[in-house]
């Protein structure tokens, strides 16, 4: 966000005939006019002795700077609208949001949160950098809130602690936590079924390829192998999950898989499939060396008071219910 | 060793040896260590005679070995108990079984003689097993004694007996020697005049036993000093083997456990615990083509392609004579079965998520419990319990290391970290435990019901006596009536149950085995040092960047 720099940096050097930001706030003024959103069609007949290339320009800095939003249009399917985004900024008509703070100290913590940019910062280490008193903080804080300039963002790490950051930033996914994090909780349900998913679908692989390929170990095995792009689009298309799933998230599903020791993972350089040269992770299902120990074949192997297990006293193998029941006493 | 280890021990000697000396003796010698004769009568409230039995008892089972008294010149002999071998009676049955898959019945009861007393003479073991298959109703015209020597034989070729001679050198202590190679499959000629003897006897079934007769007469065999023993590394190795041709069974298919059969069968016999021989390629196929199994060479070449890859990747190619020789390494192989069957254990008893942080520990080597959460993808709280519950069992080990020398719990790093060894150790506790759970709830349940036992023993004894004498069905209906039919009810339970726990103790010892093997040859490595002060941290910290 640049919004309180110097006008002069937003100017591009290649205009000479006409000035860029007179442009832009121009076209904020239309769009206040028209709290319902501008098309394309307005633009065009308001500013007549402009080129297209200019207005794009415009448009897309105003989008950057997220003043306007893009829409489509729901009169006229196909095309789009723009509309302006901020309401507080529609009073008076202000094009940089960092601007309207009146108060000095307000206007120094809201840089620092500015400063820390996806990420946010702690309000401690918003206090050492402005040292002001913790009250006083606060209270600038509740008023930048309030103001929606600022949001206070709780990080997964820890439950108590909040990070800050300007309201209209999204936050980093390492404070979220990603996919698998919806209000701060970890999906642990979510997470088993696409690990279930993923499991059953390179299982249903392995069986395919071993049917087509009775006689022929090898190709039993080269083709019971996914590369981690095709299931995320299976996966996908699936439905299962509301967000669309990158291939680094079912990497880290896979992963979980390979340490249940139900897959195994092999890299290979690229073939055909996407021909970019990249490495590429294959998948396959495994079956595992022995069926089930003997040891968890009867109750003392799974025994949860295994240690407290003696010959005398009251837990004893001589009484013990769990091998009553398993000896059908 | 530990005391479940020690307690297992003693319940399997009391198993084998009812007689009370026996066992004091042992837990006596296996407290105070190496003794001799003169302490322990001293020491122990027991008849002198009877020490001196049950020492030479169990010295023919090799639980006491005798050793002249090393630190004095002193030609002492001291006594001493060893717990390894006592454990090797938890497989006695797993031997047996091995040796009537192998060679029939007649291997079966000499393995099983063999057992039962130590070790013996070859004449002694051909009368006996004779005698016991006649008993058992085998028919004569098969099993001779000249059929019992051939499985005795095959035996011994195949090195699952150990010849011993007596060294009489020594003039007070009579040691046992384990022959050397050469000699080892050498089998004793029975001088004439004794197989004739050994004959007659076949002849004449008397049922008087034999042996009593030719103890009387001085007759000379011409083995008198040679004996033989059940050669247990052998049949562990068979064992092993077994479970190494079930799992890739397992893991790859029917063909490819066939292969690895072939494999080691073809290594079999030049016995060296960490791996086999070279073998190469043409002779896999040669042999699996006399074997009767239908694969051309194309297809075995891309089975042991297959073989390589999988299991510890235990098949190693060594070389290119013969169109690729192959070893088989038996460390690896151990360590992967090991692995497989600590990660089963830990799926059963704590959960796949718990498998799953094991794993992970183990691909990336050590890990903070925060690490842990964030890479195995569950709730930061149920992560917690299983590293914990498998710390406490022992599967994990933890290394504290600190900022400052003063293990300040805020400036010390927590790390998980996996090591097999101890998984091991840990997991062959448990299994000790389990067994000698099972055997004292077995004990137990003979006991409560012994009445019942006795009563059903009498009954079949009676049944089968009648049916001896042609006895009437009558008759045989009215004893089977004696026990009630709520007592039947209760015997075919009491039945059920034991074959459960006999069947859970046999299936266990295949795990026992396993483990034990895999500590025998895996010595070397021994658990790794904690590491610790901030030059460690350094360390550790390294290590992980460059794991990332
Ligand atoms: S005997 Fe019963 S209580 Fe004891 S370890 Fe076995 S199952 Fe657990």
């Amino acid at each position: 966000m640049s919004n309180t720099h110097p006008k002069s940096e937003l100017i591009v050097p290649s205009a000479s005939t006409f000035d860029p930001i007179n442009l832009e706030s121009e076209i904020l003024q239309l769009c206040l006019q028209f709290p319902n959103g501008v098309s394309n069609k307005i633009l065009e007949n308001s500013f007549p002795n402009i080129t297209l290339e200019q207005r794009v320009n415009a448009i897309n800095r105003l989008l950057a700077l997220h003043k306007i939003d893009l829409l489509t249009s729901s009169t006229e399917p196909g095309t789009y609208i723009y509309r302006i985004r901020d309401q507080i900024n529609k009073s008076n008509s202000s094009i940089s949001i960092g601007n309207e703070i009146t108060d000095p100290m307000e206007r120094t913590v809201y840089q620092i949160v500015e400063e820390s940019g996806n990420l946010g910062i702690w309000m401690r280490d918003i206090r050492f950098k402005v040292k002001l008193s913790p009250t006083i903080l606060n209270k600038i804080l509740k008023s930048l809130e309030s103001k929606k300039l600022i949001k206070a963002v709780k990080s997964v790490h820890a439950n108590k602690k909040k990070v800050y950051m300007l309201y209209e930033l999204t936050p980093d996914p390492s404070i979220t936590g990603g996919t698998w994090y919806s209000d701060q909780e970890f999906e642990a349900e979510f997470v088993r079924i696409l690990n279930e998913q993923c499991a059953r679908l390179l299982d249903e692989r392995r069986e395919e390829s071993i049917e087509k390929f009775p006689n022929d170990p090898f190709l039993q095995r080269t083709s019971s192998f996914m590369s981690s792009s095709e299931l995320v689009s299976v996966i996908n298309q699936m439905g299962i999950s509301t967000v669309t799933l990158t291939v680094q998230d079912i990497e880290s599903i896979l992963y979980t898989l390979i340490c249940d020791g139900k897959i195994e993972k092999m890299i290979v350089a690229s073939t055909t499939m996407n021909a970019n040269g990249t490495k590429q992770n294959l998948y396959k299902s495994i079956k595992s060396m022995i069926d089930s120990a003997p040891i968890v074949r009867n109750p003392c192997g799974i025994c949860p008071i295994f240690n407290d297990c003696h010959d005398e006293g009251l837990i004893t193998p001589k009484t013990c219910i769990y091998l009553n029941k398993w000896l059908n006493f | 060793m530990t005391t479940h280890h020690i307690r297992l021990a003693f319940d399997l000697m009391g198993d084998l040896f009812p007689d009370e000396t026996s066992k004091e003796v042992a837990s006596y010698l296996n407290r105070k260590g190496p003794l001799p004769f003169a302490l322990l009568v001293r020491d122990l409230n027991i008849p002198a005679v009877n020490i001196a039995r049950s020492l030479a008892t169990l010295a023919i089972h090799d639980i006491i070995e005798c050793h002249e008294d090393a630190r004095t010149n002193s030609k002492r002999i001291l006594y001493a108990f060893n717990l390894k071998r006592t454990l090797y009676i938890l497989h006695y049955s797993k031997c047996i079984h091995c040796a009537r898959q192998l060679y029939g019945f007649d291997g079966e009861l000499i393995i099983e003689e063999l057992l039962l007393n130590g070790k013996q003479r070859m004449s002694t073991l051909l009368v006996t097993v004779y005698e016991r298959l006649i008993k058992a109703g085998k028919d004569p015209q098969i099993h001779s004694l000249q059929s019992i020597k051939e499985s005795f034989k095959l035996l011994v070729s195949a090195q699952f007996l150990q010849r011993i001679t007596i060294n009489e050198t020594k003039s007070n202590i009579s040691t046992v020697v384990e022959e050397s190679l050469t000699n080892l499959v050498q089998i004793p000629e029975i001088t004439q005049e004794g197989w004739k003897y050994l004959l007659s006897s076949q002849q004449d079934e008397s049922n008087e036993p034999s042996t009593k007769k030719f103890k009387s007469t001085k007759l000379i065999f011409g083995d008198e000093k040679i004996f033989w023993k059940v050669n247990f590394q052998r049949f562990f190795a068979y064992l092993r083997d077994q479970e190494l041709i079930q799992a890739f069974t397992n893991r790859i298919d029917q063909n490819a456990g066939e292969i690895v059969r072939t494999i080691l069968r073809l290594t079999e016999v030049k016995p060296s615990p960490e791996r086999t021989i070279p073998i190469s390629f043409i002779e896999i196929a040669k042999t699996m083509a006399t074997a009767g199994l239908q694969m051309n060479e194309d297809l075995l070449q891309k089975y042991i392609n297959l073989i390589m890859d999988d299991v510890n990747n235990c098949v190693v190619k060594v070389g290119d004579q013969g169109r690729g020789t192959y070893i088989v390494d038996f460390q690896k192989a151990l360590s992967g079965l090991t692995k497989a069957h600590i990660q089963s254990f830990l799926r059963e008893r704590f959960g796949s998520n718990a498998l799953r942080i094991y794993n992970m520990l183990e691909e990336r080597g050590c890990l903070s419990q925060k690490q842990i959460e964030d890479m195995a993808m569950i709730n930061a709280k149920e992560a917690q319990q299983y590293v914990y519950s498998m710390f406490i069992d022992g599967m994990l080990t933890l290394e504290e290391l600190s900022k400052a020398n003063d293990f300040n719990p805020t400036r010390t790093f927590y790390f998980f970290r996996v090591n097999l060894y101890n998984g091991v150790l840990s997991l062959l506790d448990h299994s000790y435990k389990t067994m000698s759970n099972l055997m004292q709830r077995h004990q137990f349940e003979r006991e409560r019901h012994r009445k019942l036992i006795d009563k059903r023993d009498k009954v079949d004894a009676i049944i089968h006596s009648l049916r001896e004498q042609n006895g009437e069905e009558e008759q045989i209906k009215e004893v089977e009536d004696i026990l009630s039919p709520m007592e039947k009810e209760q015997i075919q339970k009491l039945d059920a149950a034991f074959r459960k726990i006999d069947l859970a103790q046999l299936q266990l010892t295949e795990t026992i085995l396993l483990l034990e093997m895999y500590l025998s040859i895996s010595n070397s490595t021994a658990p790794v040092q904690k590491k610790t002060g901030s030059k460690a941290v350094a360390e550790k910290l390294l290590e992980t960047t460059v794991q990332r």
